[in-house]
């Protein structure tokens, strides 16, 4: 650790939600405020409350087991912090992940959030777009920069057991011979970027017994079914930590 | 008492009483209660009765007087032919005939005016030429020759009744004024006859006998045989008649009687008394009985008071020549009590201590005064050894006895036993008394002042003392001279002090400036302090480590002061600086500087580390300004418990950083790095504590039900019948619900472990 100097603190800390579509980055965001609703949030402002209700008709669709349709563009969710505040939660829009440079726009909101959270799902059929978004945001963002990688849909991969074993120790567990190599690959340059990153396991969906939370509907649709979400909150809680240390602090 | 005598030559005499009049009378000495005043005739004009005396009578012009009192007056004792001597003549009256009078030698005539006051009283005399009684002398010649006598016609027979007898005397002249008695005849009221024989030449007398005594009454001259006539008033006929007689007659007296008693008692008095004569006479009847009335007093005057009796007479009253020739007496003669108290003071008025002795005595008896002149000497001596000798010492309290214990020596008579023994060793104790303070009065002034001095020039010493030691200005109640600081202690103290270091304090220096003036001053009154070599010593070394630089020591202790403060705010720091007043000044100012450098060390330490640490700026100032503060402990014992449930020790160090190795700038800074660092791993610890928290609620909803249902169902089979892997679940499982809610995250992971792979087996 180092002497740093203090800035001036800023009201506003932007976290930038990062990943390919379909990856789940708003399915994830509304679980973890429909769920645990945290107790840091202070509702009494207007765009608290706004967003807290988006986060609401998320989650209400996804617990009747209705599927949640993608983003088109950024949106962003502000959220008032009890420590004075506010969180922005900059849902970026997944489209463009492939390739930063087709939207300014992203490439510089993501250059310039406070944190950011990195989500990537199990490698198959999107395997391509969620490697080539970690990629681009390894090029913009700031190895200094609070960040997480999400790796989402744990639940169709993975029992609860081995997720457990993942989420206790990502990296131990991606070792193992029978680990998805691409995914293992993805992890290991995320964490040689980042010298703040961690890697959060996450499961919106989670499991009903032993069997996961979902089916394939006739369009080959994965949809929801009585979701169980687990371990959502960490990556969140580890990201708002991070900022909290970061409000008081320049190098 | 005060009366004004005119004389028959014209003199006049005042007589007033004096300031020892009751004294003498007291003493019975009548004559001197009052004292005489010759005045002249302008002096006492409207008190006297203008008189023209003539041979036939008296005559007066009344002036102012309405009254006029007359005393008939007869000399040598003879009795008065009248019943009332002393008669009142009105206004009506402006003249009086002797012939109307009975026979008396002198009139004395004192007039009264309206209101009743006397005038001077005036003596006339009988005109010598006149007989007293006047008889008719008638020669018979023939067988029975002789001088027929008879009363003049008119004369009132009754006064001759008073006679006890009358005679007749033939006085032959045998000589030039030498005559022989050869004829005395009883003589009746109607006369009778003188027989003489014709050749008779000579005198013939009638003399009336009264009470033993002859007065001559009238006389004649006889020569041969024939009446020559009578003879003049002044003629030697009637003196050599009253001669040969013995018969009295006027004597001349001057003075109305009054007067001339006390004249002749004081002429008298005077004579008997030494004074010269050519001093005795009525010009100084004044100074004569002021003389007098002195001696009566035994008040002693110089010999040429005797020699020149007016020089006494000079004062205009007795009480201004008391106070002109002893000044001390008037004024105890005015408050003494009575005539005997007064002459006992003139008796002593040469005494010296009279006036200790009356006041001593007090308004009371000569006995008082008599024993308080006993006693007076002693009890002066004693005064003055009391004015000399201080009181608050053995020698001052025993005068102080003494007095008291004679004190009422004049009163009760009573005296203190062997007072000249215990009054002669007081006085050889005092004299070889080398006490220190000095017993004496004025050598304790001396002393005192001595002292003063010193004082003042040591409590400057020691306040300059003071200031460099401590920092501070003593406050100084009032001085207790006997309360001396010491010089040898303050030599000491001076010894010990140094220049002081350089610090780096700033800012204006009143206390520098005190403290400089405190040495000058010191340096100035050098002669207040007795001489001496702790003195010079002092000095010495005030000016060499005071003057270069008094600033020094002011900005010196405004540093000690900051160093205490900030000791009492940060008792731990202190302590582990080993604050505390050492006497080494230097050292104390090193320490000092130190821990306030430290403080602020603390203080930006503290906001820097702060905001990546779980704990507040304030809070974190304090643990770093604290060594073994109690956090640190119980930091530290979290963080232990934290790495032994989570499996890691996070690099966490061996043991608590609970104080800096070293009391340094630099091993503070590493201390306060180990601080942050401990805490670092503590967020980090209990950051990964929640997250293990996190998974373990998964897993407890999520897995754990399903597991234990599963052990249920093993734990209902034989023990034999459960293969190895049941019995690791079981043992995985027993396991964690034993660790109750902090389940070891070795603990977590292997019933996970134990858990997938059943669920493989599966």
């Amino acid at each position: 650790m180092s002497n740093a100097a203090v800035a001036a603190e800023p009201t506003t800390r932007t976290v930038a939600l990062w990943g390919a579509t379909q990856v789940g980055k708003t399915t994830t965001l509304a679980a973890y405020f429909g769920k645990h609703r945290p107790a840091w949030v202070v509702r009494d402002d207007s765009d608290t409350r706004m967003s807290l209700r988006s986060f609401q008709e998320i989650w209400n669709a996804l617990q009747g087991n209705r599927l949640v349709p993608g983003t088109t563009m950024a949106i962003d969710h502000r959220l008032r912090h009890r420590e004075g505040f506010t969180v922005l939660f900059r849902d970026m829009h997944g489209g463009n992940a492939r390739n930063v440079l087709t939207s300014r726009e992203d490439a510089e909101a993501l250059y310039r959030a406070d944190a950011a959270m990195m989500f990537i799902d199990w490698p198959g059929t999107n395997a391509v777009a969620g490697r080539a978004a970690i990629e681009n945001a390894l090029q913009e963002l700031d190895p200094d920069r609070p960040t997480v990688l999400l790796i989402t849909k744990c639940e169709s991969h993975l029992s609860m057991a081995d997720f457990a074993l993942f989420a206790m120790d990502p990296l131990e567990f991606a070792q193992r011979q029978d680990f998805s190599r691409e995914l293992r690959e993805s992890m290991e340059s995320f964490t040689r970027h980042f010298r703040q990153g961690a890697v959060f396991p996450v499961t919106v969906y989670g499991w009903n017994g032993t069997r996961p939370a979902h089916f394939y509907d006739e369009f080959g649709r994965l949809v929801p079914w009585h979701i169980q979400p687990a371990l959502v909150e960490r990556p969140f809680e580890h990201i708002l930590g991070k900022l909290g240390q970061r409000k008081e602090v320049t190098p | 008492m005060t009366w004004i005598d005119q004389s028959v030559a014209g003199e006049i005499l005042e007589w007033r009483p004096h300031l020892l009049s009751r004294e003498m009378e007291h003493l019975g000495l009548d004559h001197l209660v009052v004292e005489p005043l010759v005045l002249a005739a302008g002096e006492a004009g409207h008190r006297l009765l203008a008189t023209a005396a003539g041979p036939a009578g008296v005559h007066w012009t009344w002036g102012a007087f309405c009254r006029l009192r007359l005393e008939l007056c007869v000399e040598q004792g003879f009795p008065l032919f009248s019943d009332e001597p002393v008669s009142w003549l009105s206004k009506d009256r402006t003249e009086l005939r002797w012939a109307d009078l009975p026979p008396c030698d002198a009139l004395e005539l004192t007039p009264f005016d309206a209101a009743g006051a006397a005038g001077a009283t005036v003596r006339i005399s009988r005109p010598p030429g006149e007989p007293w009684i006047p008889f008719r002398f008638r020669y018979m010649g023939g067988r029975r020759s002789g001088v027929r006598l008879r009363p003049q016609p008119g004369t009132p027979l009754e006064r001759l009744d008073r006679l006890e007898r009358l005679e007749g005397v033939a006085l032959v002249q045998e000589g030039h004024d030498r005559f022989r008695r050869i004829r005395q005849v009883e003589l009746d009221r109607s006369g009778g006859l003188v027989p003489i024989p014709e050749s008779f030449a000579g005198l013939v007398v009638v003399l009336g006998i009264a009470s033993g005594r002859r007065r001559l009454l009238d006389c004649t001259t006889v020569y041969e045989l024939d009446e020559r006539g009578r003879p003049a008033p002044d003629s030697h006929e009637w003196f050599v008649a009253r001669r040969e007689t013995g018969s009295g007659g006027a004597t001349g007296q001057a003075w109305p009687a009054r007067t001339q008693a006390l004249l002749d008692a004081v002429f008298h008095e005077a004579a008997a008394a030494g004074v010269p004569a050519d001093q005795i006479r009525i010009e100084n009847i004044r100074g004569l009985n002021r003389l007098l009335v002195l001696r009566a007093c035994r008040l002693a005057v110089g010999p040429e008071a005797w020699t020149d009796v007016s020089s006494l007479a000079r004062e205009a009253s007795l009480a201004g020549l008391v106070r002109h020739l002893f000044p001390r007496l008037l004024p105890l003669l005015e408050t003494a009590a009575g005539p005997d108290e007064r002459l006992w003071l003139t008796a002593n008025a040469g005494h010296p201590d009279l006036e200790a002795i009356t006041a001593w005595a007090g308004a009371t008896a000569t006995g008082a005064l008599v024993r308080a002149r006993e006693l007076i000497g002693h009890r002066i001596a004693l005064q003055r050894l009391a004015a000399e000798i201080r009181p608050d010492c053995d020698e001052g309290r025993e005068i102080e006895a003494l007095l008291q214990e004679i004190e009422p020596f004049p009163q009760t008579g009573w005296r203190p036993a062997d007072l000249d023994g215990r009054l002669a060793s007081l006085r050889q104790r005092i004299e070889t008394s080398r006490a220190e303070p000095p017993i004496h009065r004025q050598k304790y002034q001396e002393w005192l002042e001595g002292q003063r001095r010193s004082r003042s020039w040591r409590t400057g010493i020691d306040d300059a003392l003071t200031f460099c030691e401590c920092g501070g200005w003593l406050a100084r109640s009032a001085p207790d001279l006997l309360d001396l600081p010491d010089l040898a202690l303050l030599l000491e103290r001076a010894r010990k002090l140094t220049l002081p270091p350089k610090t780096t304090e700033t800012g204006s220096e009143p206390d520098g400036k005190r403290l400089a003036s405190l040495v000058e001053e010191a340096r100035r009154h050098s002669d207040w302090e007795p001489s001496s070599r702790e003195r010079d010593e002092i000095l010495s070394c005030l000016e060499a480590t005071v003057l270069p630089s008094p600033a020094r020591w002011s900005l010196l202790h405004r540093l000690l002061r900051r160093g205490r403060e900030e000791a009492r705010r940060w008792p731990a720091m202190a302590g582990e600086l080993g604050m505390g007043a050492s006497g080494d000044l230097a050292g104390d100012a090193r320490r000092a500087q130190l821990l306030i450098d430290l403080i602020e060390g603390s203080q930006q330490a503290a906001r820097s580390y702060a905001p990546l640490l779980p704990i507040d700026a304030v809070e974190l100032r304090k643990v770093l300004a604290s060594p073994k503060h109690p956090s640190l402990g119980s930091v530290y014992h979290e963080c232990r418990k934290l790495t032994d449930r989570l499996g890691d020790d996070g690099r966490l160090p061996p043991t608590p950083p609970l104080a800096p190795a070293a009391p340094t700038r630099e091993a503070f800074r590493d201390w306060w790095q180990a601080v942050a660092d401990l805490y670092a791993v503590w967020a980090a610890l209990r950051q990964r504590a929640d997250d293990l928290e996190k998974q373990l609620e998964f897993t407890r909803t999520s897995i754990l039900p399903v597991a234990q249902e599963k052990a249920r169902r093993l734990t209902s089979l034989a023990e034999g019948e459960r293969s190895d892997a049941d019995r690791e679940l079981l043992a995985a499982l027993h396991e964690f619900e034993a660790a109750g809610r902090d389940v070891p995250a070795r603990v977590y992971h292997r019933f996970l472990e134990v858990w997938r792979r059943l669920e493989e087996a599966a």
